[in-house]
């Protein structure tokens, strides 16, 4: 499982992260390149918090992204509100 | 004065031989310079100008000093500029907020942050909120690091990078035609 998390972070974060690079060069600072940096931010400090920590119980580790990617995402989306919009 | 300098590029570079969508390229260039002088001379503030020459004139140089360096488009058909000033920008932003995730989302502050919800709460989920706040404020950081690095560095790239732009484009995959 820990092997399967590692690989699904890192997708996440260089498919996520060339999506906004993109989007950004294209189109500037909008909503959607906003979400897809903090997709990508939730999945590289995941990574790291991963690596760096105890492990933790499969139940432990579904709860705990199941609360912080709809945070992150908040959080992209507050940014984007009082940073560019 | 415009259209001069138009058919002299396209006569310098042998820009008869481009293709539709490079030619479109040079003519939305062109539009640009135009939109500028015309700016220029309705007194337009600095910032105005400026975001006017950053819609596209960066890409059209980086385009032009292509056809300087590296011959014409019917001989050199797979040279193009891949990576735009734009895309450099983008690109230095999300490095900029990832450095900012990478500092932040030590085990330190993780383990800081459960230290400081242990004491009220059940010891089993602990590691859960200490990681999900660490989570959330290194998301907030990272966000601020590319806002700032936005502002205060890479606004001041300049024409002086699109040498590099054109030596990148030769080693890097079309990623124009991905999007």
């Amino acid at each position: 499982m820990r092997k399967c998390l590692v690989s699904i972070f890192l997708v996440v974060f260089i498919v996520g992260g060339l999506a906004s690079i993109l989007l950004q060069s294209r189109r500037g600072h909008t909503l959607p390149s906003m979400l897809l940096q903090a997709v990508a931010m939730w999945g590289v400090i995941s990574l790291i918090g991963m690596i760096t920590n105890p492990p933790m119980t499969k139940k432990q580790t579904i709860l705990l992204h199941s609360i912080t990617l709809p945070l992150v995402l908040l959080i992209g989306l507050l940014m984007w509100f009082v940073l560019y919009a | 004065m415009l259209d001069e300098q138009y058919n002299l590029v396209l006569q310098e570079h042998q820009v008869a031989d481009l293709n539709e969508e490079q030619q479109g390229i040079l003519e939305q260039g062109v539009q640009y310079l135009e939109d500028f002088y015309q700016a220029l001379e309705e007194n337009k503030t600095t910032d105005e100008l400026f975001d006017i020459l950053s819609q596209g004139l960066y890409d059209f140089s980086a385009y032009i000093s292509s056809l300087y360096d590296y011959g014409t488009p019917s001989t050199r058909g797979q040279i193009r500029i891949i990576l735009s000033i734009d895309f450099q920008k983008a690109f230095m932003n999300f490095i900029a907020g990832s450095v900012g995730a990478l500092l932040g989302a030590t085990g330190m502050f993780t383990t800081l942050v459960s230290m400081l919800v242990a004491a009220t709460l059940p010891v089993a989920w602990i590691p859960v909120v200490g990681q999900a706040i660490t989570i959330a404020v290194v998301a907030l950081a990272t966000f601020l690091a590319a806002y700032f690095w936005d502002k205060y560095v890479t606004s001041n790239m300049r024409f002086e990078n699109m040498y590099w732009n054109v030596a990148k484009g030769l080693f890097v995959p079309n990623f124009d035609l991905w999007i």
